[in-house]
């Protein structure tokens, strides 16, 4: 009975029956989860939908374009059908009101429309019920059960 | 190593000119004694900044601004109470979110005006971006903002009112060509 608590950048894998993965104080972040019934579960707490032309990302989980991918790994070979896999992707709040045109004000549905549109291409249908808005979010995945939950937090 | 520490004590010298006249504008806006801790500068990983800077729910009142020109990067100031500086202000709390907009608004010009009168340098700074909420939260986009390569350079401080009260914290992200310009001058 392990509580993964994932952090800005980090990824989770966990394959324990009774272990859960969270995410807490989620702003303008994607944090995607993806499991596999029984077998696999795998999440991502992304600060960025890419990193800048010439970085090379050594931490897959800060980047949505390396996130995804890597958990797209985890996945492989463990015998379930995408079919039967279930993602979400959630966070992408705009937490700042800005007083002029900043290109920042995108920073959060950029991570999250990528992360959502990555895990389409793959063939997996994520929900995005638990996007947007101006509220930071908390949200858990239960291996065994596979529920999850999603809730707004602050004003 | 030690020419990074060097330059890292350089970095926080410098800010510590900023962060002392911006001190005492503000101090004369808000007709109360400004208190600030000499600033700290690191330069750090992702999870290195997470570590220093992300607290877990804790509620705060951020003002962000976003600097370019010579001296580009990120200024933000974190009033996890904003009640003293509304007080000082005259302010309400429904007028709270413009007060403390104006309030990174005189620290960041007065801040970037008396770096680069020292340095020869310009820098100017956009409207600022507010935030009340999930400090941890409210911090991601910050990151967001600031991560410009695999290392963060930023520059720490605390600041209060004359009696200790409503501790605020200054961080301050210098950008590619702010830390381009304070290197070659140190070269």
């Amino acid at each position: 009975m392990t509580r993964h608590v994932v952090g800005i950048g980090q990824t989770a894998v966990v394959t324990d029956p009774g272990d859960t993965i969270e995410m807490i104080g989620l702003g303008s972040c994607a944090g995607i989860f993806v499991i596999a019934p029984g077998k696999i579960a795998v999440a991502a707490h992304s600060l960025l939908a890419k990193p800048r032309q010439g970085e090379v990302g050594k931490e897959p989980g800060k980047y949505v374009e390396t996130a995804v991918p890597f958990l797209l790994e985890q996945l492989h070979g463990v015998g379930v059908p995408k079919s039967r896999c279930k993602a979400w992707v959630v966070g992408g709040a705009q937490m700042f009101t800005f007083g002029g045109d900043s290109e920042s004000a995108g920073i959060g549905e950029r991570n999250t429309s990528l992360a959502a549109e990555l895990l389409r291409k793959a063939g997996l249908r994520p929900d995005t019920s638990f996007v947007g808005g101006t509220n930071a979010r908390r949200a858990s995945l239960d291996f065994e059960s596979c529920e999850f939950v999603a809730s707004t937090t602050g004003s | 190593m030690a020419a990074q520490n060097e330059y890292l004590e350089a970095y926080s010298e410098i800010t510590n000119i900023g962060t002392g006249n911006a001190a005492t504008a503000l101090a004369s806006f808000l007709h109360r004694q400004v208190h600030l801790d000499p600033p700290r500068a690191h330069e750090m990983d992702l999870f290195g900044a997470v570590e220093l800077l992300v607290e877990e729910s804790r509620n705060t009142s951020v003002v962000l601004l976003e600097c370019n020109g010579d001296l580009d990067g990120l200024i933000t100031l974190f009033i996890e109470d904003p009640a003293p500086y509304l007080e000082a202000l005259g302010a309400t709390p429904e007028l709270a979110e413009p007060a403390i907009a104006e309030i990174g608004n005189i620290f960041a010009a007065r801040f970037l005006e008396a770096i680069g009168s020292m340095l020869g340098l310009v820098g100017h700074h956009s409207p600022p971006a507010t935030a009340v909420g999930d400090r941890s939260a409210i911090m991601q986009t910050i990151l967001a903002m600031a991560a410009g390569a695999e290392t963060f350079t930023l520059v720490r401080t605390l600041m209060s009112l004359e009696d200790g009260s409503s501790p605020a914290e200054l961080v301050y992200f210098p950008g590619e060509s702010a830390l381009g310009h304070v290197k070659s001058l140190l070269a």
